[in-house]
């Protein structure tokens, strides 16, 4: 998380219209705060995370404690409250309006046939992105696509995972541009799962995989392109590509909200 | 024969202050040079509210009359009214701003606007004079003064009279 995490306040001394909170998720447990009001609340263009949890302050319900869920096409439109002039029980904290991302995230993530001593892992930490708006507005923002370029690995396979929350469509497409060794590429769609660590012997996350491709080989100048869709294939937390390469493999990936 | 040539003339003093003819460049006349009183001058501000539920006071009432427009550039909530304590705010002691809408108060001389808000928030603040309230506050003044030299001179003509 971003930290000390923006302040809402500040947003309003410097004449802004909103609050916009965008910080990467180290872990999905980080909760961030707000001390204003709002009239609409939803999340951000820059957002990987799709589910936002907002909770606020409500005297009519059990630990005054009310939340709703937001995505990229369900926003709140209404006004909340940041009620700081009252306290949450049994915490004696005062009233904020509190968001935190409903999507799971393990940063220690490693996919099943991942060989310790020669792969290796690069994640793209995913963007919580909410805003808060001070007014009233007339159209809210939707999701911008994400692309990702990549060209050079390191040795053995390199596992990138990129993120894939709520998101329907991936296009991807790669070019072995190396002289002489084959390129292989795998794509795999993951959903996380919390894992009891606690469990004795426990040796695999409980996290599921599905094989979105298969390992591919591809000779010096072949190219392969695959289009991952909702309809077709599901919807995933995250998206990983497996890729081993001596040499550059521009490896171009797009995702979408829209299919 | 002798040809009519008109006689070049002196530049004519103008009262009009001297303006490029360039209309490309934008003009505007020069600001007064002389201000106006307390009184009468008008003042524009923003107020930022406090997260610490306490009732500030926002215009003191310190003119005749004046139009106090507030308009709430946040989500608030902001109490505003006349009493010393507003919390809490949402109590109903006060009048709520709502966002972007300028809400206006006529405030007379001697009373006081409160304002109460939890958080911090932007108000916009304008404080614009009622110069002709308060001419006809002097005209009711005058009139009601003539009134009553009028009663007392019939007072003392009744008090004289032999009836």
């Amino acid at each position: 998380m971003a930290y000390p995490q923006p302040s809402a306040d500040q947003y309003c001394l410097k004449g802004y219209q909103y609050f916009r909170l965008l910080t990467p998720l180290a872990s999905p447990g980080d909760i961030y705060e707000s001390q204003q009001s709002c009239h609409a609340c939803c999340v951000g263009p820059e957002s990987d995370i799709a589910n936002v949890v907002v909770q606020y302050f409500d005297d009519q319900v059990a630990n005054f404690v009310q939340q709703t869920t937001i995505s990229p096409r369900r926003a709140f439109d209404g006004r909340i409250d940041a009620r700081n002039e009252v306290t949450y029980a049994p915490s004696g904290m005062p009233g904020r309006i509190m968001f935190w991302a409903a999507d799971l995230y393990d940063p220690n993530f490693k996919p099943t046939g991942f060989v310790t001593n020669t792969d290796h892992m690069q994640f793209i930490v995913p963007q919580m992105d909410v805003i808060q708006y001070f007014k009233p507005v007339d159209a809210l923002p939707q999701r911008i696509d994400r692309q990702y370029l990549f060209q050079n690995y390191s040795v053995g396979i390199t596992y990138i995972v990129v993120p894939f929350y709520g998101r329907k469509y991936c296009y991807a497409e790669i070019t072995n541009r190396t002289p002489v060794t084959p390129a292989t590429i795998k794509i795999i769609g993951v959903n996380y799962a919390i894992t009891d660590d606690s469990s004795t012997g426990l040796t695999v996350p409980y996290h599921q995989e599905t094989v979105l491709q298969a390992t591919a080989s591809l000779a010096t100048g072949a190219q392969l392109t695959k289009i991952i869709t909702a309809t077709a294939n599901g919807t995933f937390d995250a998206l990983v590509f497996g890729v081993s390469a001596d040499g550059p493999a521009p490896l171009k990936i797009v995702t979408s909200d829209d299919e | 024969m002798k040809l009519f040539t008109p006689r070049p003339q002196a530049p004519q003093p103008s009262k009009i202050g001297a303006v490029s003819l360039d209309r490309t460049k934008a003009q505007s006349s020069m600001p007064s040079d002389t201000t106006g009183t307390s009184e009468d001058r008008i003042r524009l501000s923003t107020y930022f509210t406090k997260t610490i539920p306490a009732t500030d006071i926002l215009y003191t009432g310190d003119r005749m009359w004046a139009k106090v427009t507030l308009t709430l550039e946040t989500a608030g909530p902001v109490a505003v009214g006349d009493a010393a304590d507003l919390s809490p705010v949402l109590s109903g002691k006060g009048q709520l701003l709502e966002t972007n809408v300028p809400t206006t108060f006529d405030v007379a001389k001697g009373n006081k606007l409160y304002i109460a808000a939890t958080s911090i928030n932007r108000v916009k603040v304008e404080i614009a004079p009622y110069p002709w309230l308060e001419t006809i506050t002097g005209l009711a003044a005058s009139i009601v003064n003539a009134i009553r030299g009028t009663v007392s001179t019939a007072g003392s003509t009744i008090t004289g009279s032999k009836l």
